[in-house]
Order: structure tokens, then C-alpha cells, then sequence
């Protein structure tokens, strides 16, 4: 495990940098946009391994609900933060890309919005992670994510028939795509899940070292002769 | 039957044991009522739970814990807050639903009050036990 | 299964009759309904025409507001005493606990709505141009889509510190759907443009969804130690 990982993470930034350099020098220049659209290999990615860690989560609760498998858990809470920190880069990139193509910060665009309620939920998952006491953590976490995976598609069905009510620019592009821009997508987003699962793979060795030392904590704090008087 | 007295304050004896016996899937008002007579306090009653004495809520939730007739009973500190008189007053309670065949459980800090009554004393120290009697025994610097 | 509604309804007429004996939470969460109206109407003072485009968001945000107050109330009660540890040991099934405090909640819901839309309408000169019978299901819908998922989580939040702000953090982000269903439904119910069935047959599919699932995970839940 601890030689595998410097040899994952160089490959990882080769990786990265490979993609940076696809991105900005090798893709072509979009007819109408010219060189801004190019944020797009940094925004569609991230949307895209975003969605496989809230899978991942869905999945590792899912499991925990079934099996209470403590390692179940520690994929679940390792997937939530890496898959909102790629929402986070997706939030923050439309916008970016928005104000220079169409003048305005934010718009109520479909994908943006129901990626913005996926952030809250995530959000809101961490911070009942965070603030539950003692052993339930994990199963009200588990319940929670459950019922996030039953509220996205109704909040993209509810949103979508929102916004074809009153339409608004797209942020996403559209049209028939470019050959030489999908084989750079596809390339970013290599990249991105390969920073990814390192990320994870980090956060999840720290959740389990973590769950070791309390359990050994409390194992002490049993054994220890009481004093008397 | 433990420290919160697991009862609703607004509620009279007789609702509250209603409503729990539903739970037991236990109808009709006897059974609630030969319960509450069994510790001693009167089922007609109708000032709420949260307005009695402390003597007199501990018993209310001995009612409760016996009120769908169980053979084994857990007690925790039935005797904490309550005043000496009311204390042996539980004391010999306790002693007549042990004689009618149930199995009692207790946990206390003031094991001398049940000198005499108790079938046996289970002394404890750092999650261990240290003693089992027929009569209660001190030992010096224990802490239980 | 006799039961199973038996105590149902025997935890309900219990939370009914704890709520009336001691009434100052329910005078105390009509008025600060009332309170959410008048402020809402001082921020937000548009003309009759412009109204009914966007009367269906105050009524409902407004709602949302004074409803999650009463939603925070209805658990606090179990834990005196330590009453709800009572209902746990005995051999009653989890859900009829669940059912009964979301039906519970649910009457107390529909009366501050039955409170805060008249004066809305007075105050904003509301006049639906649609079918206004259509709003009886929106009321319903949108309101019981609100009280499952909140008695839901208001039971989770018992688990957490810093109960009474987790109950909103959990439940707003996952009412979003629904919220946009009953606004857009209200809104277009009262400027009579379009139909509101899809929002409706939408605020339905959220309630069924909704209500198995908190259903099937309560007891999970309830039992989480």
C-alpha cells in the first residue's frame, strides 16, 4: 500500500498535466467563443466524476443499511467529500464560463440548478455526518443518502419542466461535438478520477486509522484500574 | 423502571397507563387500575403525573414497568430523590411482587435499605464482580 | 394489523390531548404564523396583477418557515422523561409511532394554513383566474409532503446536536421538488395560464416516494443507538 501510492500519484500528475496541455494547446478554438470555452474540459468532467463518487456513496450506504459493514461506512463518508468538492468545481466553473460567453454570473439554467440542489443535499449529508453524537452516525447517514438518491430524480424532473416553462441559456453547449474535443474530455476525465480515487483513497485509510485509535481509546479507558478514594 | 420516570408529566396515572397498556395490546381500564392500587396510589386520581412527589412517581413507575405482568423486572436507583420513609415503603413494594414469583433486578447506590429483603447482594468494582452474598458486605475503599 | 392502527390512533388522541392540555404551543405558533405574513406582506408589496405571478412562493416559503417551528415541537415531547424509551421497549411497532406524529403534525400544519391563506388573500387582493378547487389538492399534497419528510427528520435530529437547526438543513434541500411543484402549481392555478396537473400528479409521485421510504427506514431510524 505505502509503495504503491507515490507511484499512483506521479502518475496521477502526469496525468493531469497531460490533460492541461490537451486542454489548452491541442483542442481547437471554438468558432463562436473562441478561447473561453476551454473551461469546459475542467466543468463536464467534474460533473461526470462527481456523479460516479455519489454513486459510489449511494452504493457503500446502501451496503452499510444491509450489512453494517464499518467499512462500507468509511467508503461512504470518503465518496461524499471527494464527490462535493467535484460539485464545488462544477458550481464555480459554469459561472466562470457563463459571465464572459453570456454576460451574466448565474442562471437558472436546468443542469446548474439541479447540480446546486445536489450540492445542498450533500452538504446537508456532511453536516448531519458532523453533528450526530456517538454510534448513529452511520446509519443516519446511510438513511440519508438513501433518500438523496430518491430525491434526484425528482429534483432534475421538477427542475427540467421548471425551466422549459421559462427558458433560459444553457450552460453545457450544445449541437454535434467535435471529435478532437470528446478525445479531450475523455482524457480530463481520466485524469480527474484518477486524482479522484487517490483523494479517496487517502480520506478512507484516515476514516478507518481514525475509527483504530478511538476504538483502542476506549478499549484503555475500560481496562484502567479505577482509584480508590 | 430507571432514573427519568418514563411517564408523561401532563397525563393522570390512569392515561398514562392506559396509553401504555396499548402498546401491550392491553384494553380496558382494570388491569391499568389494579396496577396503580398495587403500589399503593389511588387510580381516581386525576391530577397529572409531573404535579406528584418524587416518593410517588417512582412508584408510579414501578406501575408501569408491571403493568403488562413481566417475570423479570430491571431497576436502576429506585430510591434516588426519594426521602427515607418513602423509601422503605418501596422497599417492602418490592418485597411483595418479589414474593408473588417475580424476578427482581436492582442497581443502587443504597444497598443497606434493602438489609433483610433482598434474596442476594452482588458486589461491583471496575466492571467486575467482586462478591456474591446472602447478606450485604462492605469492603473497605470499594466503591459500590 | 388491527393493531397496528389501534395504536396509531392511541398515540395520536395521546399527542392531541398532551398538545390541548397545554396550549401555549399551538397560540404561540398561530401568531408567529400570523407575524410571518405581515412581515412577508411589508417586504413584499406588489400590485394586484403582479401578485398572483408570485403569491404562490410567499404563501408557500412563508409556510415552510412557521411549519418547520411546529415540527421541531412535536419530537421535543418524547424525550422528557424519557418517554420515548417507553414506546421502544414495548413490543408496538415502530411505524404506528411515525404515522401517528406525522398525522399529528399534519392537522397542526393544516391549521396554520387554514390561518395564514385567508389573511394572505386579503392582504395581496388575491383573485385565482384557474380553477380554484384545484388548490385543495396542492394544500394537501404539498402539505403532507412537507410534515412526512419533517417528522422524519425531526426524529433523526434527535440523535444531534443542535437539534432545532438540523431539522431545517435536512429538510429544506430535500423539499426542493416539492416546493417547486406546489409554488408553480399555486402560480399558475392563480394566474389561470397553463395547467397545474402536472405539478400535482408531481407533488403525488413526492408523497408516495417519500412516504414508503420513511416508512421502511423509520424504525432504522428510531433504533439507532
Amino acid at each position: 500500500m505505502k509503495k504503491a501510492f507515490p507511484i499512483l500519484a506521479i502518475l496521477t500528475a502526469a496525468l493531469l498535466g497531460y490533460a492541461f496541455y490537451e486542454a489548452m494547446f491541442i483542442a481547437p478554438t471554438d468558432q463562436m467563443q473562441g478561447d473561453v470555452y476551454r473551461i469546459i474540459y475542467y466543468h463536464v468532467p467534474s460533473g461526470w466524476t462527481m456523479f460516479v463518487f455519489f454513486f459510489t456513496n449511494f452504493g457503500a450506504s446502501i451496503v452499510y443499511l444491509i450489512r453494517r459493514n464499518p467499512k462500507a461506512d468509511a467508503v461512504a463518508v470518503a465518496a461524499a467529500e471527494v464527490g462535493l468538492v467535484f460539485c464545488t468545481v462544477v458550481l464555480v466553473t459554469g459561472p466562470l464560463w457563463a459571465r464572459p460567453v453570456w454576460g451574466i454570473w448565474w442562471t437558472w439554467d436546468w443542469r446548474l440548478t439541479s447540480t446546486l440542489v445536489l450540492w445542498l443535499i450533500y452538504a446537508s449529508y456532511l453536516i448531519l455526518r458532523r453533528f450526530s453524537t456517538g454510534g448513529q452516525t452511520p446509519v443516519l447517514a446511510a438513511a440519508l443518502a438513501v433518500f438523496g438518491a430518491l430525491d434526484m430524480p425528482l429534483v432534475y424532473f421538477s427542475i427540467w419542466f421548471f425551466r422549459t416553462q421559462h427558458p433560459q441559456p444553457v450552460v453545457g453547449g450544445g449541437g454535434s461535438i467535435d471529435p478532437s474535443m470528446l478525445r479531450v474530455w475523455m482524457i480530463s476525465w481520466a485524469a480527474f478520477l484518477c486524482f479522484g480515487w487517490l483523494v479517496f483513497w487517502l480520506r478512507y485509510r484516515l476514516e478507518i486509522f481514525k475509527r483504530e485509535v478511538e476504538e483502542t481509546h476506549s478499549l484503555e479507558a475500560m481496562l484502567e484500574e479505577p482509584r480508590f478514594r | 423502571m430507571a432514573h427519568p420516570s418514563l411517564l408523561y408529566d401532563e397525563l393522570s396515572a390512569m392515561e398514562n397507563l392506559r396509553y401504555f397498556g396499548r402498546l401491550y395490546g392491553i384494553e380496558g381500564n382494570h388491569r391499568c387500575a389494579d396496577a396503580i392500587r398495587k403500589v399503593h396510589l389511588d387510580p381516581s386520581l386525576a391530577r397529572p403525573v409531573g404535579q406528584y412527589s418524587q416518593g410517588m412517581r417512582q412508584r408510579m413507575s414501578l406501575a408501569r414497568a408491571l403493568l403488562h405482568d413481566p417475570g423479570i423486572l430491571l431497576l436502576d436507583e429506585p430510591f434516588s430523590n426519594v426521602d427515607a420513609c418513602s423509601a422503605s415503603e418501596m422497599v417492602n413494594l418490592l418485597g411483595t411482587i418479589r414474593d408473588a414469583g417475580k424476578t427482581l433486578f436492582l442497581v443502587t447506590h443504597q444497598a443497606a435499605l434493602l438489609d433483610g429483603i433482598a434474596d442476594e447482594f452482588v458486589l461491583m468494582g471496575a466492571g467486575k464482580i467482586v462478591s456474591r452474598t446472602r447478606e450485604r458486605q462492605i469492603i473497605e475503599g470499594a466503591p459500590r | 394489523m388491527s393493531s397496528f392502527w389501534a395504536i396509531t390512533a392511541a398515540t395520536l388522541a395521546k399527542d392531541l390531548r398532551l398538545e390541548w392540555r397545554s396550549k401555549d404551543a399551538i397560540n404561540s405558533m398561530l401568531f408567529f404564523a400570523l407575524l410571518v405574513v405581515v412581515i412577508f406582506s411589508f417586504s413584499f408589496d406588489p400590485t394586484a396583477e403582479e401578485s398572483r405571478h408570485i403569491a404562490g412562493g410567499l404563501i408557500w416559503v412563508a409556510f415552510l418557515f412557521a411549519a418547520v417551528v411546529a415540527l421541531n415541537q412535536t419530537w421535543a415531547r418524547e424525550m422528557r422523561n424519557a418517554v420515548l424509551d417507553a414506546y421502544r421497549v414495548s413490543p408496538a411497532p415502530a411505524n404506528p409511532l411515525f404515522l401517528a406524529k406525522a398525522f399529528g403534525n399534519f392537522i397542526f400544519v393544516s391549521i396554520i394554513q387554514a390561518l395564514m391563506t385567508p389573511l394572505f388573500t386579503v392582504f395581496y387582493n388575491l383573485r385565482p383566474l384557474g380553477p380554484a378547487w384545484q388548490l385543495i389538492p396542492v394544500a394537501i399534497l404539498g402539505s403532507w409532503a412537507l410534515v412526512v419528510n419533517g417528522t422524519f427528520f425531526a426524529a433523526m435530529s434527535l440523535h444531534t446536536r443542535s437539534r432545532e437547526i438540523m431539522l431545517p438543513i435536512l429538510l429544506f434541500p430535500f423539499s426542493i421538488p416539492a416546493l417547486v411543484a406546489m409554488v408553480q402549481a399555486t402560480n399558475t392555478i392563480l394566474t389561470g395560464q397553463d395547467s397545474a396537473k402536472f405539478w400535482i400528479v408531481l407533488l403525488l409521485t413526492y408523497d408516495v416516494v417519500f412516504t414508503v421510504a420513511c416508512l421502511l427506514l423509520f424504525e432504522t431510524v428510531l433504533d439507532a443507538e
